[in-house]
C-alpha cells in the first residue's frame, strides 16, 4: 500500500499531538506496510516491551524495544540479562535507526551496471534464489563445489554452525570470515593449546593491568566491561593501561603508561625480568605447569635456552626502556608492584595484537599471566563451559560433497607465509587472483564489509572484480556489496530469530535469545531462513541435512538440549546475589518449567539463559598443549614451522630454515623463535611518526557510520561531528607548526588523507592517531563522503605468524594543507 | 513535595556517550546537519564536558556529563519575556515551545549553558520514516530546548501512584540517561525522601555541585573523589 506524505502526517499527529513538520522531500511517496499503516491510525497507543538481544557488535547485549501499537520506539538496556545488566551502549541505543533506516534494501536487488555505478534492479526472491541455486546446482552437477566460498564477518554460535553445515553438505571447505576479531585466537592456541578465548575474573582481582586492550570501547563486550569497571574504585582495585594512546579505557584508568606502538612484547617481557630476576613470580605454578621455563634438553639430548635465560639475558630495564620509550623506573615500580600485588591480571587486547609482531606480543602478555600463577584462581583467568545445547542431526554428505570438502581451502597461503592460520584475508585475495589451488566460482558475502576493513583495498578489488559469481546477505549497499551481483536483503536484527551464546572473555556461559521484535517492514528475510530455503532448492543431500522448516526450529531444537540438562537458569528478576548463593549451596539445578513449552515461553518473556556456576577444572585439565603445561616454549609453533620449512624444501631444496624464517620476516634466531620475544616492527626509516587507529563505541568497526545520531556524536569527545580528525600531542605539533583545528596531511609511502589536527596531551609525542569507521564510498546517504578511512594510507602488512593485519604497521609524515 | 535530583558519580563515568544516544532517542532532539554541528550548533541535551589536566606523561582526563541542572532559583526563568521557560510544580525547570520567541535571553542567562537553540529546522531521517516518542512533542525551528529531566515520564508515574493511592517509590521515575547508565554513575530520585538513594549519595564527602556560589542551587551533584 502507498499512502501520501500527508496522509501519514496525519496518522502521525493523531498519536502524538504535536508533531512538527520535517522539512525535506515534502512529496515523498512513503512504502510502508499496509498493517503498521493500520496499527498507526487506529492504535490506542498501547505501550509493550519485548526482550531481545542487540547484534550491533560482538557484544550480545540484553535490549528492551518500547513499542506504541506495535511500533519500536525506544531501546535500554534488559535489566536482569546477565551481560549488561540494564547497561547500553550509544551504538545499542540508536539501534532504531538501522530498522527504518531510509538506505535499507527493500527487495532483491541484481547489479545492472558498472561496480560502484549504483545501478541496481529490484527483482522478486523466486528469480534471486532461483539464481543462486541453479548456479550452485551447476557446479555441484560439475564437481566443482568447493568452488563456492563463504566470506562471512563475526557470525558466532548457531549462525556459524549453519553456514558451515551448509557448506559442508554442499561440498566446499571455504569458510573464512573476516572482521576485527579474526584469528585472534591464536596467540592462545600456542600457548593454552586450544583456541578458546580466556575470562578475566575482574570481581576479585587486585590488580589489572592491561596492554593496549580497550576493553571499555572497542573490546568483545564493552558494556560487560564497563559494568565491571565502574564499580573498581569501590573495590580498590587498581588499574593500569599501557597503550601509546589515551583511549576511553585508559582515560579511566588510575594510570596510564605510555609506550611507542609495536614494542608491547618487549614492555611485557620487560616485567618478568623483574618478576624472575627479584623472584616475584609464583614458583610453584611455573615448576608444575609451564614448559620451557628453565633451560631443557629434548630426547635428542640438544639443548635448549629456556625462557627464563632469554628474558634475563635480554630484556633487561634499560633495553627495554630503549625500545618502547617508557623510563626504566617505570619498568622496575611496574613490574615490583605486579608481583607484590596478589591477584594482578595481566591481559592484551588489540593495541598489542594488531601488528606485524602481534602473536608473540600476545605471547609474551600471556607469559606474564603464567608467571603470576593466574591461572583458575580467585582473581585470575578461566575458561568457561559451553552452554548445553543438543546436537543437530548428522550432516549427509553424498560423494559430490565427500570429495568437495576434502579439498584444499583456498585462503591458506601459498607461499611461505602465516604457519599457523588457513585463513589470511591477504593470501585470501593473492589465491583469487592466481586461481590457486582453484578458482572461486561463487562467492558469498555475510553482513560484513571486508573491503572497507582491510588494507589493501586496490588487489581486493581486483578480486572481487575477478569472480563471476557473488552473492551478498545484507540490509544495505556498502562498498563491499558494490561489487556483488546479487544482494538478498536480509532483516535487522529486531526483525529476526537467532541465538547469541558465549560471548567470548565473559565470565560466564549463557545463551541470548534475538527474537523478532516487529514485523518485517520490507520484502526482505531471515539469513538463516535463505540458507536453509537455498538447501531446499538446491535439494538431494543438501536439503536432507536441513530437516527443518525455518530458522527458528533449528534454534529450538538447540534449545532442546538447554531445556533437559536442568542446568542454569533464565535470567529473570530473581536471579540476585542471595538466590545466587542459595543455588551453589544446594546444587545449580532448576527444573521449574513442566515443560519444554513453558521454558521456551519463558525464555522469550525474559531475553536469555546463564548458567554463572562452573565447574572446577584442574590446573592440568585446562592446558591441551603438547606438553600439558602452559608452554612459554610453544612446540606447536615450533611443529608448524617445521612443517612449513619441510614443505618449502620439497618444491626447493636449496631452502633451509634460516631462508624460511627470512621469508616470515623473523628476525629472531634459535630457540627464540619459540618463545616470547620483541621482534622489532618493519617500519620504513625516513618517515618521523607512528600511525595508530582506534574505534570509538559510536562506530565500531564502521558499520555504525549510516546512522544519523551516530555520526553527530563520532566525535562526542574532541566535539568534531561527522568527520575525523588526527590526535596530536602539542610537543609534536608544536615541532611541525600544527594547531588545533587546523587542516593537515597525513602522508605514508601508499597515500595521505586530508584531516583536522586535534592538539591534545592524551597522546605520545610522535605518535598521531586517527579514529577508524568514517570515510565510507558507499553504505548510503548518512555514510558516504563523511570523514576518511586511515587504512587507505596503511601498509599491507600482517602479523607475521597469524595473518591478521598489522594496523598499527605504518609510519607517515604530516603537514599542513593549506 | 519532593526534590527531584540527580546525582552523576564521576569515579564511576567512563564517558561512554550512552546518556547522549539516550536522550537524543527519547526526546526527539533532531540531528542536526554536519556542517551546522561543527559550528557548535549542535542540540545535545545531554552534553559531555571533557578536560584534561596535568603535564604529560602524568595526564588525566575529567569527562562529565551535563544535563540542564533545573536550579531552585533559575536565572533563565527570570529573563524570559514571555514565560516560556518556567520553573513548574514539580520543581522541574520547563519550557513551554510554542510560546518561546526565540530572543535566547535564557541562553545567555544559564550560567551552565544547558540550553540548545533551534538554529534550523530539525533534520529527522530522510523521507520522516521516523518512530518519535509519542510522549515528547517535536520543537520547530526558532525556539530554545533542554533537558527536562524527562518529565513525561514523571507525568506517568504520578499517574500510576495517583490511581494505586500510594506516592512515588525510589527509583519508579528515572530518565533515559539514568536507565541506560552502564556504568550505574547516573542516580536519580527525590532528595526530600531520607530513604532515597540520592539522598545518601547528595550528602556524601565527595558530592560537590557545580558553580555552588552563584546560590541558583542546581539540582544535580557530582560525586568525585579528585576534586
Amino acid at each position: 500500500m502507498e499512502i501520501k506524505r500527508r496522509d501519514f502526517l496525519k496518522l502521525f499527529g493523531g498519536i502524538s499531538g504535536a508533531l512538527f513538520l520535517g522539512g525535506c522531500g515534502l512529496d515523498d511517496v512513503l512504502e510502508i506496510p499496509a498493517k503498521l499503516v493500520n496499527k498507526v491510525k487506529n492504535g490506542p497507543r498501547i505501550e509493550t516491551w519485548k526482550n531481545t538481544i542487540c547484534s550491533l557488535c560482538s557484544g550480545g547485549c540484553g535490549i528492551q524495544v518500547r513499542l506504541i501499537d506495535g511500533l519500536p520506539v525506544y531501546i535500554k538496556g534488559n535489566p536482569n540479562y546477565p551481560v549488561n545488566q540494564g547497561g547500553m551502549c550509544p551504538l545499542g541505543i540508536s539501534a532504531l535507526q538501522v530498522l527504518y533506516n531510509p538506505d535499507r534494501l527493500k527487495h532483491p536487488q541484481k547489479r545492472i551496471g558498472n561496480p560502484g555505478s549504483g545501478k541496481w534492479e529490484s527483482i522478486t526472491w523466486d528469480e534471486a534464489l532461483k539464481m543462486v541455486s541453479q548456479r550452485m546446482i551447476e557446479l555441484r552437477n560439475e564437481n566443482k563445489a568447493h568452488q563456492v566460498a563463504v566470506l562471512g564477518s563475526d557470525e558466532r554460535g548457531l549462525m556459524k554452525e549453519h553456514i558451515v553445515r551448509f557448506l559442508s553438505a554442499y561440498g566446499s571447505p571455504n569458510y573464512y570470515q573476516f572482521s576485527s576479531l579474526q584469528n585472534d585466537f591464536i596467540p592462545y592456541q600456542l600457548v593454552h593449546g586450544h583456541s578458546q578465548i580466556p575470562s578475566y575474573d575482574f570481581l576479585n582481582a587486585k590488580m589489572i593491568l592491561s596492554f593496549g586492550a580497550n576493553f571499555l570501547e572497542d573490546g568483545y563486550s564493552p558494556i560487560y566491561y564497563t559494568k565491571l569497571y565502574s564499580h573498581h574504585r569501590e573495590r580498590q582495585l587498581r588499574y593500569i593501561q599501557i597503550e601509546p594512546r589515551m583511549s576511553l579505557t585508559a582515560a579511566n584508568a588510575d594510570r596510564w603508561i605510555q609506550i611507542r606502538p609495536g614494542t608491547y612484547g618487549a614492555f611485557a617481557l620487560g616485567l618478568a625480568y623483574i618478576l624472575i630476576r627479584e623472584e616475584l613470580y609464583d614458583v610453584d605454578f611455573v615448576n608444575k605447569y609451564t614448559f620451557g621455563f628453565e633451560d631443557w634438553t629434548d630426547r635428542e639430548s640438544k639443548k635448549h635456552n629456556g625462557f627464563k635465560t632469554i628474558v634475563l639475558g635480554n630484556y633487561y630495564p634499560e633495553k627495554v626502556s630503549e625500545i618502547t620509550g617508557a623510563p626504566s623506573e617505570v619498568i622496575i615500580e611496574l613490574g615490583r608492584e605486579l608481583g607484590n600485588t596478589p591477584q594482578a591480571l595481566v591481559l592484551g587486547g588489540r593495541g598489542a595484537s594488531d601488528n606485524t609482531n602481534g602473536t608473540f606480543s600476545m605471547m609474551a602478555i600471556q607469559s606474564l599471566n603464567a608467571l603470576l600463577g593466574n591461572y583458575e584462581r580467585q582473581g585470575g583467568i578461566f575458561f568457561i563451559d559451553e552452554p548445553p545445547y543438543s546436537k543437530l542431526p548428522p550432516i549427509v554428505e553424498d560423494s559430490i560433497a565427500k570429495n568437495g570438502n576434502r579439498k584444499e581451502l583456498i585462503a591458506t597461503p601459498r607461499d611461505i607465509a602465516f604457519p599457523l592460520t588457513n585463513f589470511s584475508i591477504d593470501s585470501f585475495i593473492k589465491n583469487i587472483l592466481t586461481d590457486k589451488p582453484y578458482p572461486v566460482d561463487i562467492l558469498f558475502l555475510m553482513k560484513g564489509n571486508p573491503l572497507f576493513q582491510s588494507l589493501n583495498h586496490h588487489e581486493f578489488v581486483k578480486a572481487l572484480k575477478k569472480i563471476p559469481f557473488i552473492v551478498s546477505f545484507d540490509s544495505f549497499i556498502n562498498e563491499t556489496n558494490e561489487y556483488a551481483h546479487l544482494i538478498l536483503p536480509t532483516h535487522t536484527f529486531l526483525e529476526e530469530w537467532n541465538e547469541n551464546s558465549n560471548v567470548p572473555s565473559i565470565g560466564f556461559s549463557h545463551i541470548g535469545i534475538q527474537q523478532p521484535i516487529v514485523e518485517p517492514l520490507f520484502d526482505t528475510r531471515s539469513m538463516g531462513d535463505i540458507i536453509i530455503d537455498l538447501a531446499k532448492k538446491i535439494g538431494g543431500t543438501v536439503a536432507k541435512s536441513f530437516p527443518f522448516e525455518n530458522y527458528k526450529q533449528m534454534i529450538e531444537s538447540k534449545f532442546e538440549g538447554v531445556y533437559k540438562s536442568g542446568q542454569g537458569a533464565i535470567a529473570t528478576k530473581g536471579v540476585k546475589k542471595l538466590w545466587l548463593e542459595y543455588l551453589q549451596q544446594r546444587g545449580w539445578q532448576i527444573g521449574r518449567y513442566s515443560s519444554f513449552e513453558e521454558f521456551w515461553d519463558q525464555l522469550l518473556e525474559n531475553g536469555g539463559w546463564w548458567n554463572p556456576i562452573r565447574k572446577e577444572k584442574k590446573l592440568t585439565e585446562i592446558f591441551k598443549t603438547p606438553s600439558g603445561k602452559f608452554e612459554f616454549y610453544s612446540q606447536k609453533l615450533k611443529s608448524s614451522i617445521d612443517d612449513l620449512v619441510k614443505k618449502t624444501i620439497e618444491h626447493d631444496s636449496t631452502q633451509n630454515l634460516e631462508s624460511v624464517l627470512s621469508r616470515l620476516n623473523i628476525l629472531a634466531r634459535g630457540d627464540t623463535v619459540f618463545l616470547p620475544h620483541h621482534e622489532s616492527v618493519p617500519y620504513e626509516g625516513e618517515m618521523p611518526l607512528y600511525f595508530t587507529t582506534f574505534q570509538v563505541l559510536t562506530n565500531r568497526d564502521g558499520n555504525g557510520a549510516n546512522l544519523p545520531l551516530m555520526q553527530e556524536m563520532f566525535g562526542y569527545t574532541v566535539r568534531y561531528y561527522w568527520r575525523s580528525w588526527v590526535e596530536i600531542n602539542p610537543i609534536t605539533a608544536t615541532e611541525f607548526g600544527i594547531k588545533d583545528g587546523s587542516w593537515v596531511w597525513v602522508e605514508s609511502s601508499i597515500n595521505r588523507i586530508k584531516v583536522q589536527a586535534k592538539v591534545i596531551p592524551g597522546i605520545m609525542p610522535n605518535v598521531i592517531a586517527v579514529p577508524f569507521g568514517l570515510g565510507h564510498t558507499s553504505y548510503g546517504r548518512y555514510a558516504k563522503g563523511h570523514g576518511v578511512n586511515p587504512n587507505s594510507i596503511m601498509r599491507n602488512l600482517y602479523d607475521f605468524i597469524s595473518g591478521k593485519p598489522a594496523l598499527d604497521g605504518t609510519k607517515v609524515k604530516i603537514s599542513l594543507a593549506s | 513535595m519532593p526534590k527531584w535530583t540527580m546525582v552523576i558519580d564521576l569515579d564511576k563515568c567512563t564517558g561512554c556517550g550512552a546518556c547522549i544516544a539516550a536522550c537524543k532517542i527519547e526526546n526527539n532532539v533532531p540531528i542536526v546537519d554536519p556542517i551546522q554541528a561543527n559550528e557548535g550548533r549542535v542540540l545535545f541535551w545531554m552534553d559531555m564536558i571533557t578536560q584534561y589536566h596535568g603535564d604529560y606523561p602524568h595526564i588525566e582526563i575529567d569527562r562529565m556529563p551535563k544535563p540542564c541542572f533545573h536550579c531552585e532559583h533559575p536565572p533563565c526563568t527570570k529573563v524570559c519575556p514571555v514565560r516560556a521557560t518556567y520553573l513548574n510544580p514539580d520543581g522541574l525547570v520547563a519550557q513551554i515551545y510554542h510560546r518561546c520567541i526565540g530572543c535566547r535571553y535564557c541562553m545567555a542567562a544559564c550560567p551552565y549553558t544547558s540550553k540548545v537553540f533551534n538554529w534550523y529546522e530539525p533534520m529527522w531521517l530522510d523521507g520522516n520514516y521516523n518512530c518519535f516518542n509519542p510522549d515528547v512533542s517535536l520543537r520547530m525551528v526558532g525556539v530554545v530546548e533542554k533537558c527536562s529531566f524527562c518529565s513525561h515520564r514523571l507525568l506517568k508515574v504520578k499517574e500510576e501512584a495517583v490511581l494505586q493511592d500510594r506516592s512515588i517509590m525510589d527509583g519508579e521515575y528515572q530518565p533515559a540517561c539514568a536507565e541506560v547508565c552502564p556504568a550505574d554513575a547516573i542516580t536519580f530520585g527525590d532528595a526530600e525522601d531520607k530513604n532515597s538513594e540520592v539522598y545518601k549519595l547528595s550528602r556524601s564527602y565527595r558530592a560537590s555541585r557545580i558553580m555552588d556560589d552563584l546560590g541558583v542551587e542546581p539540582k544535580v551533584y557530582y560525586l568525585s573523589k579528585r576534586s
